[in-house]
């Protein structure tokens, strides 16, 4: 009986919690499946704490049996099971929880929070899976990826696949220097923290920069923008151009829209010009898309912005915009931000798998002490002897004097009043 | 045996609650009451934990005064008790009687000075017991200030990577002249008391986003000077910005103003300015902003601006018929007065495009007229018009500049050269020139607007105004601007001096007695510890049960 409740104590402790960490932590799995081991990390480290806790339990177990009658020896195991497993769920949290918030920070310039992955680590996972996926669909579309092969089996090998890997890190390397590294004094940050106002565009787009020009960037087909979306054709792309061997040797450079990622859109309202306005770009459709390449590879020569910027009209839904696209998608990436997460996905899954662990194993971790604590006091109860207390009691002499007989014998010859007076000094006496 | 030890458990327990209900809990209500001046704008790292830093001290005092006791009076428990429970006593009640006997009149002394300022601060009796009120009160002052202009938090923020813009590298070594050999280094200084990072020539650094205490002096020196002008004699409808625009145009036409001068590197000793330094070098001026300048690459010259019409135009000509064709149909239809204007300027630009620079642009800015609500403009006036300016006579490339300036989409001042404000001698113009062009032209950079000089409709807008916000409008005048800062001046010093003390005392008052008699009983409670351990040394050698 109590080596069932032993076993049912155990397993409701560390078992169950590593359990739950899997359980917790499936979202995080599937979306990082093809990341190899790396979003397994947190169900390992919870696995390491595990099997050190197992080897503290048989530790103790077999020493508490090798102990048995030394109430003493026996307690230091219970201690010693309840201090590991302490220390192997919250405990080490505790610690680790005072730098990890500076560190995550650091490593990943402020752009995913402590606070963000304590609790909502799934919607991080989901962010991250999506980063491989639609940069695996664009790479695709763009001619980057094989045809061959069907966009469902690329997706399903995904960032496992060494193309892909050479793909997202010689692609990235060029966004970072020949994008990110080039733009000088403040103005690429003010735009990264919501500044981006005129001036900050200006001078993102005039500053002088220095490109490195021996970085190679992957790119087989030119995607053409469609720069007059409209109701009946509303898509962002109207094809795509092969690249000469020559075109793909020209060196790829980076615009703060490429940073941002984000389209910038700027509503026009045209009040009662509206309709007059929408039916004569209709009308002129056929002229005005060749002009607006023209001026959109005047804005990329070197005197300008020295990379293209996809200047176009939006005309859908009866507004009237003027839409200014980066290139990213064309160029099968994402904006700065997360294609540097992208090119460090691994690590980032690595370091999400982490906090389902953390939360079970500080949630689970009173569970598991408890668990500890009982196994403890059975183990205690089989093999710990007698406590110091039965011991004190049995210090004490075994027998009691028999008063009563004593009683008898002293007053057998007494008067009954020399018995009262006897008894009554009798009970003074044992009072 | 047993029974004895229980009873000793049991004292014990008793000796630690009674203690723990004194100095330990007073120290944590204080810890409780300081929550909310911890929160406090006005103050920070050490100071923000004063009142807990007071009530500890005074524990500490007790402590020592217990061991001190101890020493001295071995043998006579109750001595020491009485001596311990004296020392607590004016240990608890001297801080009180310190706040209501001398703090007072230093409060109130400081709330008649304050009243001079116009400024009112609540009475003594209301300081010591709402501190929390009007720290939450202050608080939520800032905040909606913070929030307007858009500063994000209390502190300054230095947006720079690295040094300024113009400096490939930052640090706090210099780099020896010339600074066009790259890279660079240009130090950049923290001024504490403005909470700003400045660059050599004393300027805020590119990067530089205003905290409160920069965005307050900056306000400061705009509105105190704005406002108090007194306008001069014989000169109409005279303001501190005519004054100021005259005073520069003078410094800028002036062969012999210390600006010029300073711009042509002429001797330090030459200049009217008392004790002028250059900041590295006679050079510095030519440096920056000659040929290959070290600023050039930041703003748009004439020669860059030259460069992007000659692609723009090449571009346009070489789709010249696809425009004519466009414009024929757009001319009959009447789009209102900005695409009037856009055609206007695209049919000018058509016979000049293969030619096109500054002086052709200029040309035919002021070369075309449209027709508008307002009659026949020529391009310059419908432009500036748009953007609430005027244009006198004909636009030269100066006034382009000033307009590109003015919307700070084209203002570099090299942070290794005075800016011609500098050169102003009279101090308040010279604060205004300064802090005019942060509010307005660093401010716009950074999106952070201080003061809207073009206001709508008599609606400022101020704050973020970015590519995706207009900003908000402007909540405050400039007065109520002034009478808030010196407000919050009287906050900030009346926080860091008394509340502490307020704090500290307000917990004393529940406690002071509660201290006295809990220290009694921990030690009344020691005494009967001691006797029933004298009782287990009795058996212990062999004595009676």
């Amino acid at each position: 009986m109590k080596k069932l409740l032993k076993i049912i104590l155990f397993i409701i402790g560390f078992p169950a919690l590593l359990a739950f960490v899997v359980w917790k932590s499936i979202t995080v799995l599937q979306e990082g499946s093809t990341y190899s081991f790396w979003p397994y990390v947190g169900i390992i480290l919870a696995g390491l704490f595990f099997i050190a806790y197992l080897i503290t339990f048989i530790v103790t177990g077999r020493k508490s049996k090798k102990n048995a009658g030394n109430s003493k020896k026996v307690m230091r195991q219970v201690v010693a099971l309840v201090l590991v497993a302490f220390v192997f769920t919250a405990g080490v949290w505790l610690v680790v929880d005072v730098p990890l918030p500076d560190i995550l920070s650091s490593a990943t310039a402020g752009t995913i929070t402590f606070d963000k992955l304590r609790e909502d680590y799934a919607d991080q996972a989901e962010r991250n899976g999506l980063l491989i996926e639609n940069f695996i669909h664009w790479n695709y579309e763009n001619g980057n990826l094989d045809h061959s092969v069907s966009e469902e089996e690329w997706q399903r090998r995904g960032w496992s696949d060494p193309y892909v890997q050479e793909l997202i890190s010689v692609n990235f390397k060029s966004m970072d220097q020949n994008g990110y590294a080039t733009f000088r004094g403040p103005w690429i940050n003010l735009a990264d923290d919501d500044r981006l106002t005129i001036p900050v565009l200006v001078h993102l787009v005039l500053n002088q920069r220095e490109f490195n020009e021996e970085l190679d960037f992957i790119l087989n087909y030119e995607m053409i923008p469609n720069l007059v979306q409209t109701d009946d054709n509303p898509s962002d792309f109207s094809g795509k151009v092969e690249l000469t061997e020559e075109e793909k040797e020209l060196l790829v450079k980076w615009s703060i829209l490429d940073m941002q990622g984000t389209p910038m859109e700027i509503a026009i309202d045209l009040g009662a010009a509206g309709s007059a306005i929408g039916s004569v770009i209709d009308l002129l459709s056929g002229s005005i898309v060749p002009l607006l390449y023209t001026l959109n590879e005047a804005i990329a020569d070197d005197a300008l912005a020295g990379t293209p910027i996809y200047i176009g009209l939006d005309l859908r839904d009866g507004e009237f915009a003027i839409k200014i696209n980066s290139t990213v998608e064309a160029r099968g990436m994402w904006d700065y931000k997360s294609s540097a997460w992208l090119n460090s996905n691994h690590l980032l899954f690595a370091v999400i798998s982490v906090f389902p662990a953390r939360q079970w194993l500080y949630i689970w971790g009173a569970i598991v002490i408890f668990a500890s604590l009982a196994i403890g006091a059975i183990r205690l109860k089989e093999f710990g002897g007698k406590s110091e207390e039965e011991l004190q009691a049995e210090e004490q002499p075994s027998y009691a004097p028999d008063w009563e007989a004593i009683d008898a014998e002293a007053t057998k010859d007494m008067s009954p009043y020399e018995k009262t007076y006897y008894y009554a000094q009798q009970a003074r006496n044992r009072r | 045996m047993v029974k004895t030890r229980r009873k000793i458990t049991a004292l014990r327990v008793l000796q630690v609650l009674f203690y723990a209900l004194g100095f330990p809990l007073f120290v944590h209500l204080v810890l409780l009451a300081s929550s909310s001046y911890r929160t406090s704008y006005f103050v920070s790292g050490f100071g923000a934990w004063m009142p807990v830093i007071i009530a500890a001290a005074l524990w500490v005092v007790v402590i020592l005064a217990q061991l001190i006791f101890r020493a001295l009076c071995r043998k006579n428990r109750m001595t020491r008790t009485v001596l311990v429970a004296l020392v607590a006593a004016v240990i608890t009640v001297g801080p009180i009687c310190y706040c209501d006997f001398i703090l007072k009149n230093d409060y109130e002394a400081d709330a008649a000075a304050a009243a001079e300022k116009g400024v009112s601060l609540p009475t003594y009796e209301s300081a010591i017991t709402s501190f929390d009120d009007y720290v939450s009160a202050t608080n939520a002052e800032i905040s909606e200030f913070i929030e307007v202009f858009n500063l994000e938090t209390f502190a300054s923020r230095n947006y720079n990577k690295g040094g300024n813009t113009d400096a490939t590298l930052a640090g706090t070594e210099t780099s020896e002249p010339p600074y066009n050999a790259e890279p660079y280094t240009i130090p950049i200084e923290y001024d504490e008391e403005q909470d700003a990072y400045l660059s050599p020539n004393g300027m805020y650094v590119d990067g530089f986003r205003f905290g409160y205490r920069a965005a307050k002096k900056v306000l400061t020196d705009y509105y105190s000077n704005k406002l108090n002008y007194v306008p001069r004699d014989g000169v109409e409808n005279d303001t501190i910005d005519i004054y100021l625009a005259e005073v520069l145009a003078e410094l800028e036409s002036d062969p012999n103003s210390d600006w010029s001068k300073y711009k042509r590197g002429a001797s330090a000793s030459s200049f009217d300015m008392e004790g002028f330094e250059y900041i590295y070098s006679q050079n510095e001026y030519d440096n920056a902003y000659g040929e290959n300048g070290t600023a050039n690459k930041y703003f748009i010259t004439q020669e860059r601006l030259d460069e992007i019409l000659e692609v723009l135009g090449g571009a346009l000509a070489s789709e010249q018929a696809t425009i004519d064709s466009v414009l024929l149909i757009l001319g009959g239809v009447d789009l209102g007065s900005t695409f009037n204007m856009i055609i206007g300027l695209i049919d000018g630009l058509m016979d000049s495009l293969d030619t096109l620079d500054t002086d052709s642009l200029l040309e035919i800015l002021n070369g075309t007229t449209v027709t508008t609500e307002d009659g026949e403009q020529t391009l310059a006036e419908l432009l500036f018009g748009l953007l609430g300016m005027e244009v006198e006579g004909e636009l030269t490339w100066a006034d382009l500049q000033n307009l590109l300036a003015s919307t700070a989409i084209s203002v570099y001042i090299s942070p290794s050269t005075y800016p011609i404000y500098y050169f102003i001698e009279d101090e308040g113009l010279r604060d205004y020139a300064y802090a005019k062009y942060y509010a307005t032209v660093h401010g716009a950079k950074l999106g952070s607007v201080l003061v809207d000089e073009t206001p709508e409709n008599g609606v400022e807008y101020v704050g973020g105004i970015t590519m995706s916000s207009s900003g908000t409008i402007n909540p405050y005048t400039g007065s109520e601007l002034l009478s808030l800062f010196a407000k919050w001046d009287c906050d900030e010093e009346i926080q860091g001096k008394y509340y502490p003390f307020f704090i500290v005392r307000s917990s004393l008052i529940k406690m002071s007695a509660a201290i006295v008699f809990t220290l009694i009983a921990a030690y009344y409670f020691t005494s009967l510890i001691d006797k029933q351990y004298a009782k287990l040394t009795l058996k212990a050698e062999g004595g009676s049960k």
